[in-house]
């Protein structure tokens, strides 16, 4: 189907395209267009104008900055799960980027736009959440930075301003190099679909200590959740298959998933519960 | 789809009833309505949903095809066409009052029917829309019988009336509104429901907006129900769409 008809600027600067973002209160931002397109195409979305990023200076790469990554908004996701930095340090991200949808979109699909589209069933945002990274948006006043845990508001809501651009993401370091395990597991009915339940999960351990865990839930409510109940009970547990099936039991508590075709919201929880349990054990090389 | 909602306002039937059957005045409180006009009993309103980048609007009339006031029972029938592209949305509410001491029990059923691309959007992409809509204008509702009635709307469990975050401009005079917080996705039919229902009594045609809106969110969101019509198509587009926008 063809989209209703709109107007294109295509930003050269970030500052460009936050000046077309704030002259016009239909505009939408187009990164990939992954998402973007075919909501167009099916005519659930009627922008009066699209902001094109995919030349705009600054928001490619990813490069090393101390104890975190940091990815400009616009790096496709083939770049961060084929780069040598994510793999040593932030693992578990390239390891959940590999599972988003099939090669095509991931050639086309950007960290950035998937994490501003905030789709709830997206793999990226659960792990953005586990990690504790930090989005630094651009807008009319200048740079401000959001965390991860502040950055998820509702379905396909950003706490991203109408004017504001997701420039780039400081992602941890929270990989093999600092004694992190990590794992992601994704449930779903065919190799492309979204995650029927996705879990992230990063363990630190030691000898036979689990030291922390961050265990990120995709699709179990409005917004990806962290399974703190599950990270609580891991901090200092044995690392043990029976201690970690333990906390696992915990990690559907307090979440509330839709019910669809996938799946009943009780089904997803009992799979949240399984998925954690095969995460954290894989991440802790238990 | 069925939907059953109920609630409970600590005021007088009475005043209940003529709270919700002032169309006008009921009106603002649903999210992205507007009525155009109020004739007898029928409305005509638009109400627009917008959620992240997706956008429904909807035009519509509502009509009361009962309303007795000696039963307390109305019965609304609303339809509505999208206002860009050829979905349309129908919906018949049921409200029933009954007094309960001092408090009104209010109960609401609603049928709703969705076609058009809004129904096949596969994925519960807006599952909570519906909610959203239905806990402000809950607490909407309370504010205002509340302001009419010294304070004492006092919605139960399920209209808890919590401005949602990201609240918009209506929201935000929500918030001043007598609140009990316990809203879960799970309730949010029932917010619909209950909204539909004091809304249709005095807002018929905002009210048939507001059911095209929250009908749209509800299908959107909830393809569970088997009166919506689900194509497959639109369940492959996303997942090609998948997490890369």
């Amino acid at each position: 189907m063809i989209p209703a008809q709109f107007d294109c600027v295509r930003a050269r600067t970030v500052d460009e395209a936050v000046t077309a973002l704030g002259g016009n209160d239909n505009a939408k931002l187009l990164a990939g267009g992954q998402s973007l397109l075919p909501i167009l195409r099916l005519r659930l979305a009627y922008p009066d104008l699209v902001v094109d990023l995919s030349r705009t200076a600054g928001m490619w790469g990813i490069r090393d900055d101390g104890d975190a990554l940091v990815i400009g908004g616009m790096t496709t996701h083939y770049e961060v799960m084929t780069s040598d930095l994510v793999q040593r340090y932030c693992g578990l991200l390239g390891e959940a980027t590999s599972t988003v949808a099939d090669p095509q979109v991931r050639h086309r699909g950007t960290f950035g736009g998937a994490l501003s589209h905030a789709d709830p069933a997206g793999d990226l945002p659960a792990v953005a959440l586990a990690f504790g990274a930090t989005m630094v948006a651009a807008g009319t006043d200048g740079r401000r930075e959001i965390p991860a845990s502040e950055f998820f508001v509702d379905y396909l809501q950003t706490a991203l301003q109408p004017t504001e651009v997701l420039v780039e993401v400081r992602v941890p370091k929270l990989g093999t190099g600092s004694g992190w395990g990590y794992r992601y597991e994704k449930f779903q009915r065919v190799a492309q679909a979204w995650a029927i339940v996705g879990v992230a999960a990063l363990v630190r351990r030691s000898g036979d200590v689990i030291e922390e865990a961050r265990v990120g839930l995709t699709n179990m409510g409005s917004t990806p959740l962290r399974a703190s109940a599950t990270d609580a009970a891991l901090a200092g547990a044995a690392a043990t298959a029976g201690a970690v099936a333990e906390a696992a039991e915990l990690a559907a508590e307090g979440t509330s998933p839709t019910s669809d075709l996938s799946g009943q919201a009780d089904y997803r929880q009992h799979l949240a519960r399984v998925l954690t349990q095969d995460a954290v054990a894989s991440a802790a090389g238990i | 789809m069925e939907l059953q909602n109920e609630f409970t306002v600590l005021a007088p039937v009475s005043e209940v009833w003529k709270t919700l059957l002032d169309v006008k005045g009921i009106a603002p409180c649903i999210p992205g309505a507007t009525v155009d006009r109020v004739e007898d009993d029928e409305v005509a309103g638009r109400v627009k949903v917008k959620v992240g980048p997706i956008t429904a609007s909807y035009a519509g009339t509502a009509r009361f095809v009962a309303n007795d006031e000696s039963a307390h029972r109305f019965v609304l029938d609303a339809t509505g066409r999208e206002t860009r592209g050829s979905g349309s949305a129908s919906a018949t509410v049921e409200v029933q009052m009954s007094e309960q001491g001092s408090s009104t029990h209010v109960t609401v059923g609603t049928t709703l029917e969705i076609s058009g691309r809004q129904a096949q959007f596969g994925r519960g992409v807006m599952a909570d829309i519906a909610s959203k809509l239905t806990e402000q204008f809950a607490a909407c509702l309370a504010s205002k019988v509340s302001g009419e009635d010294a304070g004492n709307v006092a919605p139960d469990d399920r209209t808890s009336a919590r401005p949602p975050a990201g609240a918009t401009a209506a929201a935000a005079e929500l918030a001043a509104a007598p609140q009990t917080a316990s809203s879960q996705a799970a309730e949010s039919l029932d917010l619909v429901s209950t909204v539909m229902k004091p809304v249709a009594k005095q807002a018929a045609p905002a009210v048939g907006g507001l059911v095209l809106g929250l009908v749209l969110g509800l299908l959107l969101g909830h393809r569970r129900q088997p009166q919506i019509v689900i194509a497959p198509t639109p369940q492959r587009a996303f997942p090609r769409a998948r997490a890369a926008f």
